[in-house]
């Protein structure tokens, strides 16, 4: 700030600009008004002076005529009270003088003797020269003579004079009413100027204060945006683990349910051949009861026979040893049966609920492949929305970095203005918004953390 | 011979078995209900499976009808409902077709429905203080393998299925 910015404020220079211009405008008003006022002086001088001289001509032509010095004499009186007319005097048709007078004695050479057949105007050297009037006098196209005319231009230069001074006292008073006009428009703009300049100072700096708690907030928002999407990373992995894990689970539930189906038809055909041995059995049993029936019958006739009958009886009783073995090892083997096919049925039923579970674990595996693969979108969808709104927030991070530079340049121009509208205290000086760090920097830069 | 789970006596054919005109009588062990008795062998016609039984109106209860046996009837009856016990008729397992033991007495022949058929003894010993409070066709006690069988009287036997006894339906 310059020492003319810090010493003179606004104010003074309001004054003096506004004053400035009114005495240029002044001064160009008399410049103008003393050359135009000359030139009208001169002018009313030179027509004054040429309307005296013709009435002169046409009063002293009679007398003019009869040669009369007398009546000329007293009729150059008339014209004596004129204070800017210095001489007069009549000439005759030979360029004698018949007549004259003068307001005070003449010097050598001041008048002008010359004879005129029209009228005409000679004007004398400097600003200080007569006006020399020239004008035939005539009784009707006889020419009499000439009279001729001194006009002083003094008093034009008198009242030029008195303009000048009118002017300068008008320049003053425009000068000083000038000043005061200046003095109270400077006041009326200098104390809104100054309000806004207050209000504009404490604008920027709640504008710097909520451009900081939006960067803050920008920062958390980064941070939070980051480790969303880190935690969106791992729960893809995990869904991709899941899905794999799934797809795997489906593949072995289906060899599972074509398995049970194979162990299920196996052991209802082993069921159809157990029934084919069970009726093959109860015909050997069958055999052995007969056997059994026979012997007996045989060890009790061999027993009617006495002692006859002993060996017949004894290979009886071993013949029924033998059909009893037989059924005993038929009934063995019946148990064994009935055993398997409790074993088998029951096999069967595990193994139809063993499908049914296959069946069960194979929808389930699709479902769970189904809902990890939406999961899976769901997740790269969220991985873009937070994409999408980390550029969002570097975006909105970096304008609030540009609104807060010009907020603090808006400020610095309000501390400018109140020091312009009359030295007060300056608008306090408002820092920039921090750059970046951590992770918000990562985000404002473009880096994301895989 | 009153344990009703005791397996039947040891088969001593190939070592006591003797004729019937030796010194010890030969018996058939068979089972009714949960009881082994015994009858003689002389008595025994024949061993067969019991088969289709036709009722009899207005016959005993014990006396469950008449079967075809070689082309002739004869009258089957019941030990179990004779000796007035309440078991079913079933053999050990299902597979052993019911037995009819069939004997001869004086008059006729009778087809004995029993639960099964065990084998022959000899008789070993004989009981002498034999209770009074069995059936009228039981009359000895026999000993065989150190249990003790009651001997089946085919005479009263006879004239208990063909006379007293509660009518059937």
């Amino acid at each position: 700030m310059s020492w003319w910015t810090k010493f003179f404020g606004l104010h003074a220079r309001l004054i003096a600009a506004f004053s400035a211009m009114l005495i240029l405008v002044t001064a160009l008003f008399a410049w103008a008004i003393k050359w135009r006022g000359k030139d009208l002086a001169e002018a009313a001088l030179l027509k004054r002076a040429t309307g005296i001289t013709e009435v002169l001509a046409r009063l002293t032509a009679p007398a003019a005529a009869q040669g009369n010095s007398q009546e000329l004499q007293r009729l150059l009186l008339l014209v004596q009270d004129y204070p800017d007319l210095r001489y007069v005097t009549v000439l005759g048709a030979k360029g004698e003088i018949l007549a004259r007078w003068s307001q005070s004695p003449l010097r050598p050479g001041e008048e002008f003797l010359e004879e005129a057949h029209s009228p005409r105007v000679v004007l004398g050297e400097g600003a200080n020269g007569m006006v020399h009037v020239l004008s035939p006098v005539r009784a009707g196209d006889v020419h009499l003579g000439t009279i001729v005319t001194g006009f002083s231009r003094q008093f034009v230069q008198q009242i030029l004079r008195t303009v000048e001074s009118t002017l300068l006292s008008v320049a003053a008073a425009v000068l000083l009413l000038a000043v005061l006009v200046a003095l109270l428009l400077a006041r009326n703009l200098q104390r809104p100027i100054r309000v806004v300049a207050a209000r504009l100072s404490q604008l920027s700096q709640d504008l710097v204060d909520s451009a900081r708690s939006q960067e803050s907030a920008g920062t958390q928002q980064a941070g939070g945006i980051e480790q969303t999407r880190r935690t969106m990373d791992r729960v893809l992995g995990s869904a991709q683990q899941i899905a794999e894990r799934s797809s795997q689970v489906l593949g072995n539930a289906e060899r599972t349910v074509m398995g049970n189906r194979a162990v299920a038809v196996r052991i209802k055909e082993l069921n159809g051949q157990s029934e084919r041995a069970g009726e093959l059995l109860a015909a050997i049993m069958q055999v052995a009861d007969r056997t059994d029936l026979l012997a007996l019958n045989a060890a009790l006739e061999g027993t009617k026979a006495g002692e006859a009958g002993r060996g017949f009886t004894l290979v009886a009783a071993e013949m029924r040893r033998l059909a009893e073995s037989t059924m005993e090892s038929v009934n063995s083997i019946r148990q064994l049966m009935n055993d398997m096919r409790t074993a088998s049925h029951e096999a069967v039923q595990a193994g139809h609920e063993g499908v049914a579970l296959s069946e069960e674990t194979t929808r389930s595996a699709r479902d769970i492949a189904m809902e990890t693969q939406q999961q899976r979108k769901a997740t790269e969808e969220v991985g873009r929305s937070m994409d999408d709104m980390a550029a969002s927030v570097s975006d909105t991070m970096t304008r609030t970095r540009l609104m807060v530079s010009h907020a603090a340049e808006l400020a610095q121009a309000a501390s400018k203005l109140t020091l312009l509208m009359g030295g007060g205290k300056s608008a306090p000086t408002i820092k920039t918004v921090q750059e970046p760090t951590g992770l918000a920097k990562e985000i404002m830069e473009g880096d994301r953390v895989p | 011979m009153t344990d009703p789970q005791a397996s039947p006596p040891a088969n001593q054919e190939s070592d006591d078995v003797v004729p019937a005109s030796g010194p010890g009588r030969s018996f058939l062990l068979i089972r009714v209900a949960n009881r082994w008795l015994g009858i003689e062998s002389q008595a025994i016609v024949e061993v067969a499976v019991k088969g289709v039984i036709t009722r009899i109106p207005t016959a005993p209860r014990h006396v469950l009808g008449v079967t075809n046996l070689r082309g002739g009837l004869v009258p089957v009856v019941s030990l179990a409902q004779l000796m007035g016990s309440t078991s079913s008729m079933s053999t050990d397992n299902g597979l052993i077709s019911p037995r009819l033991v069939v004997v001869a007495t004086p008059e006729y022949e009778l087809a004995l429905v029993v639960h099964e058929v065990g084998g022959f003894v000899t008789q070993v010993s004989k009981k002498s203080d034999t209770p009074n409070k069995r059936p009228g066709f039981l009359t000895d006690e026999i000993v065989c393998d150190g249990h003790t069988v009651d001997v089946l009287d085919l005479p009263a036997l006879t004239t208990a299925a063909a006379g007293s006894g509660a009518q059937g339906d």
